[in-house]
């Protein structure tokens, strides 16, 4: 029997069809929407790539890019934290392109054994003399310096062995032999082949044809890739792993306070290079995960040891005593970040934090000021990068403490650029800066800082007993005894010396959508975006 | 014959004035302090990579050999080589120069249509409310800072609001771009038929050229509102007041006509700003238009599409002003007599 039309339930039948058919086009165009982004990654990126080499490490950016496109032999192990979330293991290494690998006992042969079915985007084979190609491709640019670093000086010491074995003759045992010469991004691997047929008389490597172009043999392969603006990624068809998503999307949007809304409001699932000071509110943000990793990434303030009165031991103690450490932490990094007590950054093997008795005391820092020769006061200027908060916050917390000493501090703000290059060539007295090893190990870190031929040796500190004993780290065993304890007597010298004034080792804080499955924190903080899924 | 005689005399002098700007360009970039090949490297150097990579970007050389090669490449349209992007100059430029030149000419017209009539309406009604307001909104649109309205807007129309699309570039992240016809999106989505990048490109310009012309249009109507002040004391407008013609005629006919020239030179010198304002709005909105482009190389020393981006606004700033001046001769007679 049907039922009776009175007005009352003529009102609420019109009202709520009204309202279902608005809920309706609200909502289903949504849910077609979530169908159609379904393991589609969006990501928003700080800024465009800026070419296809891999051999030219500037820069976070185009190091995920090298990540989905070029593969390498192995990469880190993943392990999981109590929370859930999952980081690199430094114990354990993950096959890639190599099914396994042999290390020998005096470390100096390394023997990878293939994946059969690895191919490069065009179908062709990456068989042994494929990888033995890239290498030497590698070599014969000089674009890697870390091949050289690593005991592999030329492409004779690379054996193909058969098909699917290659071999590696290193000159010397070196601490991160494997991980130098497999993993990192001098171990990209390109279709050498492929790249040589572009090489011309003024270019006989084909890097300017790399500059745009390649061929992918990473589990992505570049779709489309508009200037400036994005680049879209499909799974490689010949990849001998199968990827999980259907595409990745890399949307460059270079403000940051606008990816974090765009990553709010689910505009995109995954936000790389967000800014500090939003990384508490975001963890209030329902529908996103903000995990926050201890990484090596440390911040210190460098002082040179050509003049003076910078190279007075008096003048370095005030400047240690001098430093605002909780103020630095509590207002620079908002509590995300950790106190550095070392000339090497925390988290890493070999960090000894026992020889940094400093804390902030103006009263020590005046005493201390009384021994050096400054009847007329004394004044400095430090660069800034402009636009790098940690940078400027850090400086200006510095200069005020300082100030309360009578010393006067400039800062002249400049792009990063301009400070990176005055930094490199030891044309600045001081300067609050940071520097991350890509592998944690503070042998690797001493390499590249703080011995005197040391590319950033920005400071040209010079210690023949410290010198010596970074110099043996090189090819010792990571993690023995006998390394450790001259890991750690380098850092009870360089740190008696006050090679510079540690302030804080920053976390790594990673945001994304709650659906965002698979990431894995590594040491440089690039993700490896082929790895992750959406649920 | 007059006005053509003139135009290509402009024409001529624009030669002089680019190859002084490119002397000065390229002088800067070697006053400034930095090493190029040191940023592309990373940390991870060595010395003989540095060297290496010196060489391969011509760093090597001395400046004037530098110059010299510039300037070769420069007569035959080559604009260099950008080192951050890989690709020559005059390409990126290519690529990128329609989103900049949509922004702007969909902000100019704009700006034309809105601060003209404002500034007109509260001349015409000194001292109402509508007076009091175009007012504020010249003090405003002058005094705020663009960057900052960009993302006010950002942050109401599309955080709070959720009606306008993410800040994130020319067109949804799912949508294609439609065929490359002239490179402007929503001309080539209309001839190409494609409703989809049609929609997508005009919602994302929206707030990009409401900030551009907020700001612009308000300096247009300052100008036009005095301009028009002056001339409605003038005697003659008196004198048709007195005849009886009817406000509406004596300001839409007589006055506005007068009031108008000072503003086409004004519009014509607007686009100095407005490129300026341009390349704030493409950093807020993540537009890739070239003042992005150069925005982007400058901060990592990566001078030639700097030069090359100054040199463009250079020769559109030159040819926008010659515009307006033969615009000015084309309906002011006593200015195209000068001309003749």
């Amino acid at each position: 029997m049907p039922a009776e039309v009175t007005r009352r339930r003529f009102l609420l039948q019109t009202l709520g069809m009204i309202g279902g058919t608005m809920v309706a086009g609200d909502l289903l165009p949504l849910l077609a929407e979530a169908a159609k982004r379904k393991q589609v990654l969006r990501v928003a990126i700080e800024r465009d790539f800026e070419t296809l080499r891999p051999e030219l490490s500037a820069g976070d950016t185009i190091n995920m890019l090298r990540r989905l496109i070029y593969t390498t032999p192995i990469r880190w192990g993943t392990k999981q934290r109590p929370d859930g979330s999952l980081i690199y293991d430094p114990d354990t290494i993950e096959p890639v392109l190599a099914s396994s690998y042999k290390v020998s006992e005096d470390r100096q042969l390394i023997e990878f054994t293939l994946h059969s079915n690895a191919k490069f985007a065009n179908g062709d084979p990456i068989n042994a003399q494929a990888l033995k190609d890239s290498y030497a491709w590698f070599l014969a640019t000089r674009g890697s310096g870390q091949l050289r670093v690593n005991g592999l000086p030329s492409a004779d010491r690379i054996e193909v062995v058969d098909d699917v074995t290659v071999r590696l003759n290193l000159d010397r045992p070196v601490a991160w032999g494997l991980i130098g010469n497999a993993l990192l991004s001098s171990s990209s691997i390109v279709h050498a082949k492929e790249i040589l047929k572009h090489a011309t008389a003024d270019d006989p490597y084909g890097l300017r044809w790399l500059e745009t172009k390649t061929v992918e043999s990473g589990a992505f392969v570049i779709e489309t890739w508009q200037k400036g603006s994005m680049m879209s990624l499909v799974p490689n068809p010949h990849a001998f792993q199968p990827a999980k998503l259907e595409r990745i999307i890399l949307q460059v949007v270079p403000d940051a306070s606008t990816r974090r809304i765009i990553l709010e409001r689910g505009d995109v699932d995954f936000a790389v290079q967000l800014a500090t000071k939003d990384i508490p509110d975001l963890r209030k943000v329902s529908g996103i995960r903000v995990t926050s990793y201890p990484s090596a990434r440390g911040w210190w303030l460098g002082m040179t040891w050509n003049k003076a009165p910078f190279n007075n031991i008096h003048f370095r103690r005030a400047m240690a005593w001098a430093m605002p450490y909780d103020k630095l932490l509590q207002v620079v990094t908002h509590g995300l970040a950790e106190r550095s007590r070392s000339c090497v950054p925390n988290n890493i093997s070999g960090y000894v934090g026992d020889f940094w008795p400093y804390e902030t005391n103006l009263e020590k820092a005046r005493e201390e000021l009384t021994q050096v020769q400054m009847p007329d006061g004394f004044s400095v200027t430090m660069p800034v990068y402009a636009g790098d908060l940690f940078d400027e916050e850090s400086t200006v917390l510095i200069k005020e403490s300082l100030t309360q000493l009578g010393i006067k501090v400039g800062i002249q703000k400049m792009s990063i650029g301009q400070k990176r290059s005055l930094m490199t060539q030891k044309q600045v007295d001081r300067a609050v800066y940071d520097w991350r090893p890509w592998v944690p190990d503070a042998g690797y870190f001493i390499y590249w800082n703080w011995l005197p031929d040391s590319f950033t040796n920005y400071w040209n500190y010079a210690n023949p007993e410290a010198q010596t004993l970074g110099n043996e780290s090189i090819t010792m065993v990571v993690g023995s005894p006998e390394r450790q304890a001259k890991l750690r007597r380098f850092q009870e010298i360089v740190n008696g010396d006050i090679g510079l004034v540690p302030l804080f080792t920053q976390f790594d804080n990673i945001a994304m959508r709650e659906h965002v499955q698979g990431y894995v924190y590594y040491p440089d903080t690039v993700p490896v975006l082929a790895k992750m899924s959406l649920a | 014959m007059g006005i053509m005689s003139f135009v290509i005399k402009r024409l001529l002098w624009m030669v002089p004035t680019l190859f002084g700007v490119s002397v000065i360009m390229f002088c800067l970039t070697i006053l400034i302090p930095g090493d190029p090949a040191l940023l592309r490297l990373g940390n991870f150097a060595t010395a003989e990579q540095l060297q290496q990579l010196h060489i391969e970007m011509g760093l090597d050389k001395p400046s004037h050999e530098r110059y010299w090669l510039y300037l070769k490449g420069l007569v035959q349209g080559d604009l260099g080589r950008s080192w951050r992007t890989g690709d020559a100059v005059t390409n990126n430029l290519k690529a990128r120069f329609p989103a900049t030149l949509e922004l702007g000419l969909y902000s100019t017209i704009l700006s034309i249509l809105i601060g003209i009539p404002i500034g007109v309406v509260t001349a015409a009604r000194k001292d109402s409310y509508l007076d009091y307001g175009g007012k504020l909104y010249g003090v405003l649109g002058v005094a705020m800072p663009l960057f900052w309205l960009g993302l006010i807007l950002v942050y109401v129309f599309y955080y709070l609001l959720g009606i306008a699309p993410a800040p994130t570039g020319r067109l949804d992240m799912l949508v294609a771009p439609p065929p490359r016809l002239t490179g402007l999106y929503v001309v080539d989505s209309v001839l190409s038929g494609d409703m989809e990048a049609l929609w997508s490109s005009i919602s994302h310009l929206v707030l990009p050229v409401m900030t551009l012309t907020f700001i612009v249009a308000a300096s247009i109507a300052r100008m036009t509102y005095t301009s028009m002040r002056r001339v409605l004391s003038a005697q003659y407008i008196l004198v048709g007041h007195a005849y009886g013609i009817s406000p509406h005629r004596m300001i839409y006919k007589y006055a506005l006509k007068n009031a108008l020239m000072p503003v086409i030179t004004f519009v014509g010198l607007q686009i100095g700003f407005l490129i300026g304002g341009v390349v704030l709005v493409e950093v807020v909105f993540a537009l890739p238009g070239i003042g992005r482009y150069a925005v982007d190389s400058l901060l990592v020393n990566d001078f030639a599409p700097v030069q090359g981006f100054v040199l463009v606004v250079l020769v559109v700033y030159l040819c926008v002003n010659l515009l307006a001046d033969v615009l000015y001769g084309l309906v002011n007679p006593q200015v195209r007599a000068t001309m003749e």
